[in-house]
């Protein structure tokens, strides 16, 4: 009786709160949806149709290029013998830090026509489908590569030491680990698929026509149709919910509970095959160092960085508040709804479903919502404030950390669950003494990867933010017309600065707790 | 005790949450100013810092990014419209307060510190002041175009000697829709259609803002691309080898863009609001704002920089705003379907 209180209880919560933070919201601009006259039917042309299927087809041809090489190397780096492997992790994972657009601008800054490196081949090259692909498949493949790496890491060793016993390294890879660690990697391509499908910028700049920019023109510009935005926005809602379901399709194949504990000691050598581990390293870090390098040989000319420090005002306390807030209410979320995903609850599908449709709906529709609900007299406390970010990056990104913490508990066997029930602990008493313990390095991964989704954000902040409550972002794009390019580039390298700073910390933090 | 520490660190975590809102109440005190603008950040930053400086009035601004990289601030200003928050709009054109009139969101203010602006930029109904502005050019790269052949018209871009080798900004945003629609109102929509029409088969590039435009004739990849005098200016400033040419050839002339200030109804501090905009009305205001940003003062007698060329010596087009906002509605279908959306 007191655990299926508890578990209400905890249920109820966790609902409640998502629901306020990203169903609320999503409603209110769908009934301005339905409350346009016309229904939105004509909206729907050929052409609509053929941009959303064309994006589709963007999506998956940059998750392919992500899974392709994020999982190699996320198993290479989790479990392979690489010296200095953490730091070969960070440098390829410093794009995931930046909102896409700024990389696309490091990249014509290398390959445009003028570029460092570039001639008129590759600006073609790179303005087209072609270039768009490239450019946010290797923005996005750190997803993959964190995920793969945490996925690989909870693999319980033993298993891995009895196949290399037999089998050569790479069988061991292709049988046991990647079989294992699958979860953890869906999770990655997931989330590269729903942000390469949303993202409007950079095909914008790229010259590509992308469904989203459909939504955005409604939105944007000088003819403001939040209605005829939340029609067109249905598609992709539609969208989520197949991803989720094809999603839960696959993973009733999975074969379950893996791992007691994975903290691997010894990493694994992949004899013959090292020289390919270190190629894949060496591709994984040049192709994200390289858009890096040209924002930071803008950085360097005429002052870059003194003049970003002078413009840097509150921005990045106000970055990393609100970023700090909203990450860790949804790993708080996540170790309930996660817990629960993975353990086959159908509330807790329900409310995944609807983060993550609130995850992939355009944020400028999601944004247009939130005001429409928070802006009254009465939630003043909440508009008129850094709590409308904070709440709207909850709602936005909870997904991300409810994801990765499913991914770890997947991983781990229920029955050590069972024997704390059956020894009389209620749900929150096994959340808190089994779940977590044996998940938490999960559980940091969901709370890391959700603080650097709300970090580098622009979309949702640049419409929420207070008057003269900035984050980094949002002053890098404010400044990005017409500001110095040397100051902007000198700004996004202290966001990628601030947010691996941010990182160190919680390394530190974790490694105390691993020593103690 | 496990459980224990860990609720107490749950606790510990929920009580940032309303210190996350504490720092930015949005009360209004009387003594501060709420401005949305869509001035670029780097040029209206500093005025509004001088503005603090000499009132004790404290700014409070949100400012925009480019319109294809945000939903922007005016729609913000829409969707807020049942509770306003901000005081004072600081447009970059005259045409986006336009389309808060249409929806009752403008308290009229006739401001007695614009006495000497051009009466084309003070409507006698008060809604909105122009001021500083901006002109729509050709910007060249002298790299890729020599002298003799520098274009004068827009029309002249459409020949196939400029084939692939320009750029225009997305006509669904920014000053590229006002421009758009201003030829519109002059020409007939079906004329700006076909010249449109005819640089898209020309292999015009649709950049994703005037922003990219510069930064796509600075690079080379284009040759010749439609901007605003500040994105220009910039170029210049930044020694990018390249030439601007205003359009006074094209029939009509050169489509100068006031910037503009406006008061929302309703907002939070009404008397720090009609401050401000006697502030940004000033003459102070079009002399600093033509030293940073090379904006055209609108005011005879306001001193005028090298580099910047006086309003009076560009054949400007003579529009009516507010019917090139009313065109700016009836293009837009025409205009997402050209864009390919």
């Amino acid at each position: 009786m007191t655990v299926n209180w508890q578990r209400t209880a905890a249920f109820a919560v966790a609902a409640f709160v998502l629901v306020v933070a990203a169903g609320v919201p999503l409603l209110a601009v769908v009934l301005q949806g339905i409350a346009r006259p016309g229904g939105g039917g004509e909206l729907f042309t050929a052409r609509a149709l053929e941009l959303f299927t064309g994006s589709i087809l963007l999506a998956g041809q940059v998750t392919s290029f992500a899974v392709l090489l994020g999982v190699s190397l996320g198993v290479v780096l989790g479990l392979g013998r690489i010296p200095g492997r953490r730091v070969w992790l960070a440098l390829h994972a410093m794009p995931v830090f930046l909102p896409p657009l700024l990389l696309a601008l490091g990249w014509f800054h290398l390959l445009g026509r003028e570029g460092l490196l570039g001639n008129v081949q590759t600006s073609e090259w790179l303005f087209a489908r072609s270039g768009l692909v490239f450019v946010l498949g290797s923005t996005l493949t750190p997803l993959v590569t964190l995920c793969t790496f945490f996925g690989v890491r909870g693999v319980e060793p033993a298993l891995v030491d009895a196949g290399r016993i037999v089998a050569r390294p790479v069988t061991v890879m292709a049988r046991i680990v990647i079989p294992l660690a699958w979860p953890a990697m869906a999770v990655g391509a997931l989330l590269v698929f729903t942000l390469s499908f949303a993202e409007v910028a950079v095909p914008m700049f790229l010259r590509v026509q992308v469904y989203p920019a459909t939504v955005f023109a409604r939105l944007g510009g000088l003819v403001y149709a939040p209605g005829e935005a939340a029609v067109l926005a249905l598609p992709v809602v539609l969208l989520a919910l197949v991803i989720v379901a094809a999603e839960r399709a696959a993973l009733r194949r999975h074969a379950g509970a893996l791992s007691a504990r994975g903290d691997r000691k010894e990493p694994l050598s992949f004899g013959a095959w090292t020289w390919f581990a270190w190629a894949l390293v060496a591709a994984g870090v040049i192709l994200s160092s390289m858009p890096l390098a040209g924002l930071l040989v803008r950085a360097m000319r005429e002052n870059g960085f003194s003049d970003a420090w002078a413009r840097l005002g509150t921005t990045a306390e106000n970055s990393l508040l609100v970023a700090c807030v909203a990450a860790t209410v949804a790993a708080l979320l996540a170790a309930v709804i996660g817990h629960g995903l993975a353990r086959g609850s159908l509330l807790a599908r329900w409310i995944d479903a609807l983060a993550l449709a609130a995850f992939l709906t355009p944020a400028a529709v999601t944004g247009v919502g939130a005001i429409v609900t928070w802006n009254r007299p009465a939630t003043a406390w909440i508009y008129g404030t850094m709590a409308i970010l904070s709440l709207c990056l909850l709602g936005r990104y909870a997904v991300v950390a409810i994801r990765v913490f499913q991914a770890g508990v997947l991983q781990r066997p229920v029955s050590h669950e069972e024997a704390a029930a059956v020894g009389g602990a209620g749900y929150l008493h096994r959340i808190a003494g089994v779940v977590v313990p044996e998940s938490w390095r999960s559980l940091i991964a969901a709370w890391l990867l959700c603080l650097v989704f709300c970090l580098r954000d622009v979309e949702t902040a640049i419409l929420l933010y207070p008057p003269g409550g900035e984050t980094l972002p949002v002053r890098i794009f404010t400044l990005e017309a017409n500001g110095p390019e040397p100051t902007v580039a000198a700004l996004a390298l202290f966001h990628v600065a601030l947010t691996l700073a941010a990182l160190a910390l919680l390394a530190a933090l974790a490694r105390g707790r691993r020593t103690a | 005790m496990g459980l224990r520490r860990n609720l107490f660190l749950i606790s510990s975590w929920l009580c940032l949450l309303p210190l996350a809102g504490c720092s930015q109440c949005g009360c209004g005190s009387g003594n501060e100013v709420v401005v949305y603008t869509s001035v670029d950040q780097v040029y209206s930053e500093p005025v509004l810092r001088r503005f603090e400086r000499e009132t004790g009035i404290r700014v409070r601004a949100v400012y925009d990014t480019e319109e294809t990289k945000s939903t922007g601030v005016l729609n913000r200003l829409i969707a807020e419209a049942s509770h306003p928050r901000a005081d004072v709009f600081w447009s970059g054109d005259p045409v986006r307060p336009y389309q808060l009139v249409k929806r009752g969101l403008i308290a009229p203010y006739r401001s007695p510190a614009a006495d000497g602006l051009p009466s084309l930029v003070r409507p006698d109904d008060g809604t909105w002041t122009g001021f500083a502005a901006r002109a729509r050019v050709l910007l060249v790269n002298t790299r890729l175009v020599d002298g003799a052949s520098l274009p004068r018209s827009l029309a002249e871009l459409t020949a196939p000697a400029w084939r692939d080798k320009v750029a225009i900004a997305n006509p669904l945003y920014g000053t590229t829709t006002m421009h758009m629609a201003a030829l519109a109102s002059l020409w007939g929509q079906s004329r700006v259609q076909e010249l449109l029409t005819a640089l898209k088969r020309n292999g015009a590039r649709i950049a994703s803002s005037n922003g990219e435009v510069k930064r796509l004739v600075v690079a080379g990849e284009v040759a010749v691309g439609l901007t605003d005098t500040d994105d220009a200016h910039e170029a210049l400033k930044g020694g990018a080898p390249v030439t601007v040419i205003y359009p006074d050839d094209e029939p009509g002339g050169t489509l100068v863009i006031p910037t503009s200030a406006v008061i929302i109804k309703g907002g939070p501090n009404p008397t720090a609001a009609r401050r401000l905009v006697d502030y940004l009305v000033s003459a102070a205001v079009e002399e600093q704002m033509a030293k940073s940003a090379a904006h055209m003062p609108l005011r005879p007698g306001v001193p005028v920089p090298a580099g910047v060329r006086p309003v009076s010596d560009i054949k400007a087009m003579n529009v009516d705003y507010a019917a090139v906002a009313e065109q700016i509605e009836r293009m837009q279908p025409w205009l997402r379907g050209w864009v390919g959306l």
